[in-house]
């Protein structure tokens, strides 16, 4: 099976699973969403968390974002990077540095997230 | 959890990535209205229900075809992969614990995976078409079929390792997926020499470099752009021991390594082994495709000290990647009442052989020599082991180091670069004797 295909079956299959326990009788796309916005695949809450994640979901996993621990100015780099080279749609400023604060916080080289993930 | 529970899991999903609908019908008795959406059939539904242990309220909503999320039990779980610790799912990243790594051959189930877009969907080894052109006299499209009727076909044990290995020990810590020590595997590897296909194309004078080019997307989702196209100088490519490879230890290519058709380049890092392979093309300059350039597998000319900054004109391009070695028995932290232990693992170098390994009980303060295997072909990691005697209880680290046929052994500290790549410090593991 591609690995798009099956990534979105995990997906779907999350968030059916978080409908039945919210027994809420939102709409199949509207619990995915909200399945995500529950947990944030582990990042711990802050300022910036939610631009944080909405921005790089879009194109990988979360896993990629919470394995690293990078200075502010390495994790400006991180986005710079992306941006000149693989694609990724320029942030607004303000939400750009709402988002470095938030991963130079959590996931800096003492990678402070590790002990105060949500999962 | 015990075996039969994972193996069914493993089966579930292979019956619903050949045919979701079908393994609705199969699994549950499922069939969906003609929305695609819930149960046609009661019996479907009171199946699915009893194995959930509970009703669906919204069954009416759930869409055909897919696994429900308590049935599959493990959030990621790559289908005919076994026991790898998995970094990113999206794209797939996979390494194996070393103690997972003890065979001589690495099993298909066992090798690790490093994707850098998303695989492609159409992986038909009957339809898939490889292009050879640029700098050639006669460019030539090949099927899978072509590949094995009109060159030789030959089979080796060929080592790769993804040029990130380790990167995980780094500090300051380097950008990237954070691999540990599993990234690296020498399964046995099918297919033609490169450097065959090449001479039948006709490789003018004037080529430099090869540019490898894949079926897998960017993970932007623009279909005008390659997730990763590397290359390697024409010299590494005419060697030998390069496959295009459709087989792998005696069966096909796990499709997370590349089903139907995937270059090998050993002793190289693994992003010059194009996977998902449609083209190799042949250029007068240094290819400069996607991760060819800036910092991507290049590390700085000079010693560099750790969190320093580079301008990117002092980065070059990663050649052969460096001696290394591996402990794959015992696992990390054996207790053991035995005064006796034999250690093993392998031993490989970029494009050398290893020479020797020697192995230290007392943090390197002493050595001794293993026993070391020549390799089943060049390019192939090479089995080290050794005896050792532990003179008292107590808690002891086992070291390896190996030194290639060049004189070059592994260091104690890792030298630090930007990116974390080629970090060859020595393997350690733990034993406490009791």
């Amino acid at each position: 099976m591609s690995a798009r295909k099956w990534t979105g079956a995990l997906v779907c299959a999350a968030a059916l699973a978080w409908g039945w326990l919210a027994a809420t009788p939102a709409g199949f796309t509207q619990s995915a969403v909200a399945s995500d916005e529950t947990d944030f695949q582990g990042m711990p809450p802050g300022k910036g968390r939610e631009e944080t994640f909405y921005a790089c979901v879009v194109c990988h996993s979360m896993r990629l974002v919470t394995q690293q621990g990078l200075s502010r100015d390495r994790w400006d780099e991180a986005i710079d990077w992306m941006v000149e080279e693989q694609d990724m749609p320029e942030l607004e400023p303000a939400d750009r540095a709402l988002i470095v604060d938030y991963l130079a916080e959590f996931y800096g080289p003492d990678r402070k997230a590790d002990t105060q993930s949500t999962q | 959890m015990p075996r039969d529970i994972e193996k069914q899991e493993a089966d579930l999903f292979e019956l619903y990535a050949d045919d979701p609908d079908r393994a609705d019908e199969v699994v549950f008795g499922r069939v969906p209205h003609d929305d695609r959406r819930g149960f046609l059939r009661g019996a479907g539904l009171a199946s699915m229900g009893a194995l959930l242990g509970a009703a669906i309220p919204f069954h009416r909503n759930m869409p055909a075809g897919f696994i429900p999320e308590a049935l599959a039990a493990e959030p990621v779980k790559i289908e005919g992969k076994d026991g790898l610790t998995i970094l990113n799912d999206r794209p797939v990243n996979a390494e194996t614990p070393p103690h997972l790594l003890d065979d001589a051959v690495t099993p298909t189930a066992r090798h690790f995976i490093r994707n850098n877009g998303i695989p492609p969907e159409d992986t038909d080894p009957k339809t898939w078409k490889l292009k050879i052109d640029g700098l050639v006299n006669s460019p030539m499209d090949l099927t899978i079929d072509d590949l094995k009727q009109k060159f030789e076909v030959v089979t080796h044990r060929l080592t790769i390792e993804c040029g990130g290995n380790g990167r995980s020990f780094f500090d300051p810590p380097a950008r990237g997926n954070q691999w540990t020590l599993g990234a690296v595997g020498c399964s046995e590897w099918t297919g033609v020499r490169l450097a065959d296909v090449l001479k039948a194309a006709g490789v003018k004078d004037n080529v430099v470099y090869t540019a490898h080019v894949g079926a897998d997307e960017h993970l932007s989702g623009n279909p005008d752009k390659l997730p990763i196209s590397r290359g390697v100088p024409i010299a590494k490519a005419m060697n030998p021991y390069n496959l295009i490879a459709f087989g792998m230890n005696g069966g096909a290519l796990h499709p997370m390594n590349g089903a139907p058709l995937r270059l090998v380049v050993p002793g190289w890092p693994g992003s010059c082994s194009q996977k998902w392979l449609t083209r190799v093309w042949l250029r007068d300059t240094v290819h400069d495709g996607p991760k060819m350039t800036g910092s991507s597998y290049r590390v700085p000319k000079y010693p560099v000290a750790p969190g320093q900054k580079v301008p990117k004109k002092d980065f070059e391009i990663i050649e052969a990647m460096p001696v290394k070695s591996l402990i794959t028995s015992p696992k990390t932290g054996l207790k053991t009442s035995d005064r006796t232990l034999t250690v093993r693992g392998h031993a490989w170098s970029g494009d050398n052989a290893v020479s020797s390994v020697d192995v230290s009980i007392d943090f390197g303060a002493t050595w001794m020599k293993a026993d070391l295997a020549k390799p089943h072909n060049p390019y192939a990691w090479q089995q080290w082991s050794a005896e050792i005697k532990f003179p008292m209880n107590g808690y002891y680290e086992v070291w390896v180091r190996a030194t290639d046929d060049a004189g070059q052994s592994q260091p104690f500290a890792i030298a630090w670069n930007p990116k974390g790549y080629l970090n060859n410090s020595m393997h350690r593991i733990s034993v406490t004797v009791a």
